[in-house]
């Protein structure tokens, strides 16, 4: 049995000016809370899909339901105040004249006057930032400002969350914490989110389940994991991590490469591209082994590096630190686990 | 291919969705017809005096272009053109200089004429022209005293010439300039010009590497008002035998009656005007500057050293000794003069009363229509942002451009039309007649007023909205706020500044306006700028010197009030 997705697409477009089509004929369902990131390239699309969803821009043609109602559509349209979507923007978009409570009670405006305040309380407690409720958007720091900008999305008890880029304004160390907090305030609100980002690694800590976007189309769904391990494409493999591609012939179940005869995880025939993951690869000192280590990169938790197989292939491994390696090492190298392979 | 997607995909749980949708849309006709209404219904009756102005132009009249080529439209033309250039020079110089002056440097009395420099906006150019006339005219005390001096041949360079017209129209126009420019340059953040400094710019070269092309947008329009009001401007002209189109139009329809002339002669400009308005927008571009992520601080000034310190107060000093203070003096020592003469005077007074009282009603009256107006059709365009929706507002904007007498024309015209109409019906309707109720009155007035200064407060109402990310706009409507809602708690707190900013500077238009003032004040009923000018057309400085000081003091408080809103 089928619960209604709380947000579904059928065959969205959007095109700006005669030649760019930044949505081209999108599905896709997501649901009740359900944290999935759009993860593209800048330029994908995934940003207008964000605001087509939040009805701050009109479809071509497509439609978008939200809770089993249709809020874009040939003959439909939900203005973006009807649609109870909450939007946390890439520059938060607080309103500077307004103070921490008063941001957050702007959405509260429906609610009876008696609710309105315990809400922005609760909401100020989700977050942290109970102290904080007289200070004006300029008087706080960035990852303060963010909290805010989620406190108010998340007030209305909106149906859907949507997160445009959010951790882009803010330095590593503070991202990083900030999408671990982000993530525990949206899953103990219970939020349904779409979260858009370019950056694979915070896709995959951030979200159960990525939508992988280019030109305008979604090149595959699915848990971080699968995404990373089993890309549908060349390209969506060379997008969400580092990739070495081997020229091998598959028959059914295994391909030969030059790492030797490896098993598939799909079955599949004829000439392909074989994708080896540098940290698949692992590699054993060997007098009379088949690669030679070129350029070693020390990075602390691990190591990158350069081989260049007997036949002439150059591949990128990633090892553990303890293996001590240097320029003109003898190699052993093995893939671990099965692999994926794309017809050419 | 296919069939490694389709497996991998059927591990997550959002799936590609098969099609099965719940059955109940909510119907929508036309997408945004409400904003559509409002932007029409704001934009038509402001476009339609020129309308029907333009239409005149259909109909060109061959004798009277071949009468007017052949006598005065060459001269007309190439004054124009000198004026346009002259005083876009000059204001931009002026304005942009002093603005970088006191905002980068500090220098004796910095604080002093940071404010004081806005000043000559309340003196109208033609108030400054005719004590520039009186002071150094022939018969004035500069050449007396001059011929006294070095006997009765002494030269002196000709003061009726467009030098001095360009003079006199950018020392009172700069402050439009100079008021948009040190908001932009005050709103630039110190990180970026410390950046740029790290770069290795100099101060000089990051000025005009950097902060000038960040003011670019509200310098250009900021000259173009300056040059708007050039365009518009027929008294100043004529103190100094200037001939221009704004003059021209305006000498063929009160000297020769002939209004078909002096209708297509304003085609012209017309045109002049709208190539005005192209290249500001060019100017503008597509360039938009947010301030993102809150407020940060401002560049320290530099304080000045040695002869460069007495030279920054010289100059700051000197443009507002020229511009302001000397004539305000001189108009104040005529004024005492004729309030001597007229002794307890009881004609004087009640005179005045009454005039400063029509004046003060229907400039405030005008500021208040136009902001409004102007802010409306902001926010809605904000809403509907789109080519279209940019275009309408442009149309709706051009009256600044338009010189007063013909946006004067124009409205008489649609009022007349309007009154016939109404007299139509209801004589049809019920047989009275309801004579001229518009024509003539006090809504004509109005009506004008915001036609012409349309784009005054729309500038720099949507230069402040501007300054509203499109995202809160956004944001807004996605926590819940309808149109409304957003316009009341959002965009009009924002941007409040720039609305009390083009409030005034309405105000100060409205006051100053003389042409459309002229054709279409209720009978009997003048206000200070008319009785300034037509008193001072005939010579009388003693007299003319009673409405302009008032004028000038009445338009000094809005500018002192816009002073301490901009610290």
């Amino acid at each position: 049995m089928a619960v209604a997705p709380i947000i579904e697409l059928h065959n969205l477009c959007k095109r700006y000016g005669a030649d760019i089509q930044a949505v081209a004929g999108v599905s896709l369902a997501v649901e009740r809370g359900q944290l999935l990131a759009l993860l593209g390239p800048s330029g994908c699309g995934k940003s207008t899909m964000l605001r087509l969803i939040a009805g701050l821009e009109t479809p071509d043609s497509g439609e978008v339901w939200l809770e089993g109602n249709c809020a874009a559509g040939l003959r439909a349209w939900l203005p973006p105040e009807a649609r109870r979507v909450g939007m946390v923007f890439q520059d938060y978009a607080l309103f500077p004249h307004l103070t921490v409570q008063q941001n957050i009670l702007f959405p509260l405006n429906g609610m009876r006057p008696r609710e309105r305040h315990p809400r922005v309380a609760a909401m100020l407690d989700l977050v942290g930032l109970e102290s904080l409720d007289e200070r004006y958007p300029h008087q706080l720091s960035g990852g303060q400002q963010q909290r805010v900008a989620l406190a108010r999305a998340l007030a209305p008890n909106p149906t859907v969350v949507l997160l445009d880029e959010p951790f882009s304004n803010l330095d590593v160390t503070l991202r990083n914490q900030m999408r671990d907090e982000v993530r525990q305030i949206l899953q103990s609100a219970g939020a349904t989110t779409l979260f858009v980002t370019h950056d694979q690694e915070e896709a995959f800590a951030f979200a159960d389940t990525v939508a992988v976007m280019f030109a305008g189309e979604i090149a595959q769904v699915g848990p971080p994991r699968a995404i990373y391990l089993y890309p549908a494409s060349r390209e969506v493999a060379a997008f969400v991590g580092e990739a070495n591609f081997l020229a091998g012939t598959a028959d059914g179940n295994q391909v030969t490469c030059a790492l030797g005869r490896l098993p598939l995880a799909v079955p599949l025939y004829g000439r392909v591209d074989v994708l080896v993951r540098p940290e698949a690869l692992l590699l054993q000192p060997d007098p009379a082994g088949t690669a030679r280590v070129e350029q070693v990169t020390f990075s602390g938790r691990d190591q990158t590096v350069q081989l260049t197989l007997n036949d002439g292939t150059r591949l990128r491994a990633r090892s553990s630190p303890l293996l001590e390696l240097s320029p003109g090492t003898q190699v052993h190298p093995t893939v671990q686990g099965p692999v994926m392979a794309y017809s050419v | 291919m296919t069939s490694t997607r389709a497996q991998i995909t059927t591990t997550s749980t959002a799936h590609v969705s098969s099609g099965t949708r719940p059955a109940v849309a909510r119907r929508f006709w036309p997408r945004h017809w409400g904003v559509w209404a409002l932007i029409l219904t704001l934009t038509v009756p402001v476009l339609v005096p020129l309308v029907v102005v333009a239409l005149e132009i259909a109909t060109p009249t061959p004798a009277i272009w071949s009468h007017i080529w052949a006598t005065v439209l060459p001269t007309m033309l190439r004054n124009t053109l000198l004026l346009l250039l002259g005083v876009g020079g000059g204001t931009f110089l002026l304005g942009t200089g002093l603005a970088w002056l006191v905002t980068a440097y500090r220098f004796p009395g910095r604080g002093l004429f940071d404010w004081m420099l806005l000043l000559p906006m309340a003196m109208p150019g033609y108030i400054l022209a005719f004590v520039f006339v009186a002071t150094f005219d022939f018969v004035g005390p500069v050449q007396s005293a001059l011929r006294a001096w070095f006997g009765a041949e002494v030269w002196f360079p000709n003061i009726y010439t467009p030098v001095s017209a360009i003079l006199v129209l950018s020392l009172v126009l700069y402050p439009y300039v100079y008021l948009l420019a040190r908001a932009a340059f005050r709103e630039q953040s110190a990180t970026t010009f410390d950046a740029a400094r790290a770069m290795g710019y100099s101060r000089t070269r990051t000025f005009f590497r950097l902060v000038l092309p960040l003011a670019r947008p509200s310098i250009a329009a900021g000259v173009t008002l300056a040059l708007m009001e050039t365009l518009t401007d027929f008294a100043t002209v004529r103190f100094f035998n200037v001939p221009t189109l704004s003059e021209g139009i305006f000498r063929i329809w009160e000297g020769m009656m002939n209004r078909q002339a002096a209708m297509e002669l304003a085609s012209l400009l017309f045109f002049a005007a709208l190539i005005v308005i192209l290249v500001e927008r060019g100017l503008r571009g597509r360039a938009r500057f947010y301030q993102t992520g809150g407020r940060s601080r401002r560049p320290d000034p530099v304080r000045l050293r040695g002869l460069r310190c007495w030279l920054a107060t010289g100059v700051c000093g000197g443009v507002l000794l020229v511009a302001f203070v000397l004539p305000t003096l001189q108009l104040t020592f005529w004024t005492l003069d004729e309030i001597r003469k007229a002794g307890a005077g009881g004609t004087l007074n009640v005179a005045f009363r009454q005039y400063v009282g029509t004046t003060f009603m229907l400039a405030a009256v005008a500021a208040l229509v136009a902001v409004a107006w102007s802010f409306l059709l902001a926010h809605a365009v904000r809403l509907r942002d789109g080519r279209m929706a940019r275009v309408t507002v442009r149309l709706a904007t051009l009256g600044y451009a338009m010189p007063g007498a013909v946006v004067g024309v124009g409205v008489l015209l649609t009022l007349t039309t309007l009154d016939r109409a109404i007299n139509g019906l209801a004589f049809a309707g019920w047989g009275i007649t309801t004579g001229l109720l518009l024509t003539g009155s006090l809504i004509g007035l109005i009506y004008a007023y915001v036609v012409r200064f349309m784009a005054v407060s729309y500038n720099s109402v949507e230069a402040s909205l501007d300054k509203v990310t499109p995202s809160m706009t956004m944001a807004a409507r996605c926590l819940g706020a309808r149109p409304a809602r957003l316009l009341w708690r959002i965009h009009l707190p924002l941007v409040s500044t720039g609305i009390i900013t083009s409030a005034t500077l309405v105000f100060v238009d409205v006051m100053k306006e003389l042409p459309a003032t002229l054709l279409l004040r209720p009978f009997g009923m003048d206000t200070l700028s008319i009785w300034a000018y037509l008193l001072a057309s005939e010579g009388f400085w003693e007299a003319a010197a009673v409405p302009s000081l008032t004028i000038l003091a009445v338009g000094v408080i809005p500018v002192l009030f816009l002073m301490r809103l901009n610290r």
